[in-house]
């Protein structure tokens, strides 16, 4: 009887101390987002360790597989990835944690709009700079419609770029909470374990009459 | 411990399938109705035991308890296997429904050869034969089972290279301390429930 209860009492002491555990498991997780020509993700365990030094491999998106191999690359310490893609297609990106974990994402396609990241580093049009310089010509109609355009261009996606920074890592993080293990699932799991172990009970037992 | 979807190749999936769903259909069949509340219970711990890590160095592992129900349960260790890793994979995402058959027979045979090479050692009152064959069956269990996974990792991707770092580097620390641990669950049932080492072997 002691022993009974001690070893519930163990028992209690050991789920007790595990919870802060609960919300760890051993699955690897993959999060991509695409910007432009470049491809930033993060990968990490659910346990919340970052998965350091993966392999990351870019695949063209075909038929739902992966198609030709576009790039590859590695995480860094933190778990983080930044790749260059110039296909516009829709893409297949597979980390290779090691130990057969592995994970897949797919990335959409990119849109016909030109993009931030490639006008941010392109140099003003010589023509342009030229004509604002000369005195007397200064005012509008000579103005290249096209640099302004590629210039405002240049000018919002600088200024959009920490919002979008931060806006990436809500999303990191909303992703990271949908992935979190419940303790509902451990109970259901443990449900179904007694449920179909009982089924299985009731069969042998109904041979048995 | 547990392979993830997509990483096999098909016929490796088919064949750990076929060999899964002949050992249930023998466990199934050998598995008398008393002892059916152990298999429940020994699922349920097999089940949580994968939430349980154990620091190792750089990375962490978690403890499996595959050579515990082995042991204790001969062929119905495939029932406890099979219905663990199902409930792993439906509710943790670990590994997935086609992997399940080879995730399965990697993990349950090394188990059933423990139970053969180990239940001479069961007998209760006696601590340290206990503790030597929960200890040995915790041990072989896992090491087997990380051998049997690097195998079957071999049979698709040729990754010969990274097998020998892989089985000793992270599977023999956590192989000992899964060996431990089995160990003192062994000697506490032998004192608090020694009926359940009686009937070791499930004919």
């Amino acid at each position: 009887m002691v022993l009974l209860l001690k070893s519930f009492l163990f028992l209690f002491w050991l789920i007790l101390s595990l919870s802060p555990d609960l919300a760890h498991s051993h699955r690897v997780n993959l999060f991509v987002v695409r910007e432009g020509e470049r491809v930033y993700g993060e990968a990490f365990f659910a346990d919340g360790k970052p998965c350091r030094n993966c392999s990351i491999e870019v695949f063209l998106l075909k038929e739902s597989k992966e198609g030709p191999h576009l790039a590859s690359g590695k995480t860094n310490e933190e778990g983080k990835f930044e790749l260059k893609v110039k296909e516009k297609g829709a893409l297949f990106i597979k980390l290779i944690a090691g130990e057969g974990h592995s994970a897949v994402e797919k990335l959409s396609a990119l849109t016909d709009e030109p993009t931030n990241e490639a006008h941010k580093k392109q140099p003003l049009p010589q023509e342009f700079k030229t004509k604002k310089t000369k005195p007397g010509q200064a005012m509008a109609p000579s103005i290249d419609q096209e640099a302004l355009k590629q210039m405002l261009r240049g000018t919002i996606s600088q200024e959009l770029s920490p919002l979008r920074e931060s806006l990436r890592t809500s999303y990191f993080d909303l992703k990271k909470e949908l992935n979190r293990l419940w303790l509902r699932d451990i109970l259901s799991g443990l449900s179904y374990i007694f449920g179909i172990l009982g089924v299985i009970a009731w069969f042998k037992a109904k041979k048995k009459v | 411990m547990h392979i993830s979807e997509g990483v096999l190749s098909p016929p490796l999936l088919l064949g750990g399938w076929a060999l899964t769903l002949a050992c249930l259909t023998i466990a199934l069949r050998r598995l008398p109705l008393v002892k059916i509340p152990e298999v429940a219970v020994l699922t349920s711990a097999f089940f949580i035991a994968s939430l349980i890590h154990v620091p190792i160095g750089p990375t962490s592992a978690h403890l499996v308890l595959n050579g515990l129900a082995g042991l204790l349960l001969g062929w119905n260790v495939f029932v406890v296997v099979f219905l663990g890793l199902a409930m792993q994979a439906l509710f943790f995402q670990y590994g997935g429904l086609t992997v399940l058959g080879v995730n399965t027979f990697n993990l349950g045979l090394p188990a059933l050869l423990s139970h053969y090479l180990f239940r001479g050692l069961l007998i209760p009152n006696n601590s340290k034969k206990l503790f030597v064959a929960g200890f040995g069956a915790g041990f072989f269990s896992l090491l087997v089972s990380g051998l049997l996974v690097a195998l079957s990792l071999y049979f698709t991707r040729q990754e010969f290279l990274t097998l020998g770092s892989l089985f000793f580097g992270a599977h023999l620390p956590i192989a000992l301390a899964e060996g431990l641990i089995t160990g003192f669950v062994l000697t506490f049932l032998g004192k608090a429930k020694p009926e359940v080492l009686r009937n070791g072997p499930a004919s």
